[in-house]
């Protein structure tokens, strides 16, 4: 009973959000993991072309172009974690990627800027940045070790190119976030 | 002695309401400037007390918080409880000297009235979730910190009442979010702890201290002699400065408010410390083994792997008590662990490692919540307790 809020908000996001953000990208592959109960509080994801940083067993680090897998998950405080803990808690690559903020389990930090009941839309948006290393804080890194690497390389990281997640240009994918009903004057 | 001041006392409240007061039981989250003069009234009315504050005494307290200039550096909940005890030595009174978000919530469940005198919005974030998860009473005051103004609030919550508005109805997730990103010191908040740092001091002077807190008092006695509602859910503003001004607004629910207006129900306490023994109990309670453990509002780490040899280690353990030893890895000077998964939930092949640990190996504070999940049922469970953590 407890946590109805994130059973009406794990819904719509499932259904609606998930939809729409589906339709809007040609590089995402998106679907809810059903052993994650109903509804769903696990997304399984893919960005099917992404140029990122993978390590490699002697130690080096080099530019890759290929799907990179990843998870979503929405923790019972999702909406109203009060600490920064929430940053860590959602989002996870599944495969060995060299980021700052990714530990060498995956886990992500989306870092201050992501927010309490952020929505997929954008969740996908901010995670699909850090991937593509056009978002990172070399300060109070998961991965030491790549921190000191971006920071020495930071001009030939910069120069990753990946391909746009979304369809249509920023401007006209508000769409996406208007497709649940809501912020319709943003348009 | 005390039979005078007990003889005055119901000369004042009747021998039945005093009884109505003195069987209660009351938490005080914060013991300075508004804690210290609650927590006199509370010893004065014998008043069951639980007193929560991690800080010390420090000497910018001594002017303004009551508290004994010989007694600097010891801890603010030990030297409130021996204060209460000397005014008042049949007050029944316990202090706890850990920050209220490291405190388990079975501490909190024999309420009857939480009262705070905090100096951060993200704390009382976390009163309001342990309020609303019991469903008691929860009035709280806090007085403009900047020392420029005399301004404060008395706010008046009932959680278990769904159409009550709680302390999150104020906030969206903008402002929510302007809490914890404002305050934050690094771009990524620490694994380990990633609180937010502490609020600079309160510099208001004691007299205006003590009026707040006088006033919420008086709000707290009609709430434990349960006569007058008509200030629940109501927030009295007090401006002090110059010709004085008060005045009583209604809080308001906001209908999609992002915190649940509902409470947990009821609570099951478990007597032994293993985790088997929780995983029984839900199975015979739930009808068919829990799939899942939930610990709300904590962060258990899954596994710790290094970022620099790529070896992880096994180990579940709450993510603020992973110890240094456990945090570095001997493959390089100053190569760092870190949790290969970081959550609030254990489930599957991690659940049946955990047969045989002890709920204080793992990290988790006494009395804390755990809940066990079987599909779309839930049952609550508290931790039983340990002595450790409570000042003597």
């Amino acid at each position: 009973m407890s946590d109805d809020v994130m059973q009406v908000f794990r819904r719509r996001m499932m259904s609606v959000e998930l939809q729409a953000v589906r339709s809007e990208s040609d590089i995402l592959r998106l679907s809810p993991d059903p052993t994650s109960g109903s509804p769903p509080r696990v997304l399984l994801g893919i960005f099917r072309e992404l140029q990122y940083m993978e390590p490699r067993p002697d130690g080096a680090v080099h530019a890759v172009q290929r799907p990179l897998p990843f998870s979503l998950q929405l923790p019972a405080d999702y909406c109203n974690c009060t600490d920064g803990s929430l940053q860590m808690r959602v989002a996870r690559i599944l495969t060995p990627i060299a980021h700052p903020n990714v530990g060498p389990g995956g886990i992500v930090c989306l870092g201050p800027r992501f927010r309490p009941a952020t929505r997929l839309a954008p969740l996908l948006e901010h995670l699909h940045r850090i991937c593509s290393s056009n978002l990172f804080a070399a300060e109070s890194p998961l991965n030491p070790y790549a921190a000191e690497l971006y920071r020495r390389h930071a001009e030939a990281i910069k120069g990753l190119h990946s391909a746009p997640l979304w369809k249509r240009p920023v401007v006209d994918r508000v769409r996406i976030v208007s497709a649940e009903g809501e912020r319709r004057g943003e348009r | 002695m005390l039979d005078l001041i007990h003889a005055r006392l119901e000369g004042a409240f009747g021998r039945e309401r005093l009884q109505r007061v003195n069987r209660a039981q009351v938490v005080v989250i914060g013991a300075g400037l508004l804690g210290g003069q609650l927590l006199q009234h509370l010893a004065m009315l014998q008043v069951r007390t639980l007193i929560v504050d991690p800080g010390t005494v420090e000497p910018e307290n001594i002017g303004n918080q009551g508290l004994p200039a010989d007694r600097v550096g010891e801890p603010k909940a030990r030297v409130r409880v021996s204060q209460m005890r000397e005014l008042n030595p049949s007050c029944p009174v316990r202090g706890f000297e850990v920050p209220i978000e490291e405190l388990g919530l079975g501490v909190l469940a024999d309420a009857d009235l939480i009262l705070t005198g905090l100096d951060g919005r993200a704390s009382r974030l976390t009163v309001a979730r342990y309020a609303q998860q019991l469903g008691v009473d929860w009035i709280d005051a806090a007085v403009d910190g900047s020392g420029e103004r005399l301004l404060g609030t008395i706010s008046w919550f009932r959680p278990g009442v769904e159409e009550q508005p709680c302390y999150g109805c104020r906030h969206d997730a903008e402002s929510l979010a302007r809490i914890t990103r404002e305050e934050r010191r690094a771009p990524c908040a620490s694994w380990r702890d990633p609180r937010l740092p502490d609020t600079p001091p309160t510099l208001t002077a004691s007299p205006f201290g003590a009026l707040v807190a006088g006033w919420q008092m008086t709000w707290a006695l009609q709430a434990l002699l349960g006569e007058e509602d008509q200030n629940v859910g109501h927030q009295l503003q007090i401006a002090a400065s110059g010709r004085p001004r008060t005045r009583t607004v209604a809080l308001h629910r906001r209908a999609d408010c992002l915190f649940p207006h509902q409470t947990l129900g009821p609570l099951q306490r478990l007597d032994g410390d293993g985790v088997e023994e929780l995983l029984v109990r839900a199975k015979r309670d739930l009808g068919t083994a829990p799939s899942a453990l939930l610990f709300p509002g904590r962060s258990l780490a899954v596994g710790l792997g290094c970022s620099v040899c790529g070896a992880t280690m096994d180990l579940v353990k709450l993510a603020a008590e992973v110890s240094d030893a456990e945090a570095s890895c001997s493959c390089s000077p100053g190569a760092e662990r870190t949790p290969v998964v970081l959550t609030d939930r254990i489930e599957g092949a991690t659940l049946d490692r955990l047969r045989g640990r002890s709920w204080s190996a793992l990290g988790i504070p006494a009395e804390d919540l755990v809940s066990a999940e079987s599909g779309e049922r839930r049952i609550h469970y508290l931790l039983p307790s340990r002595s450790e953590g409570e000042a003597r």
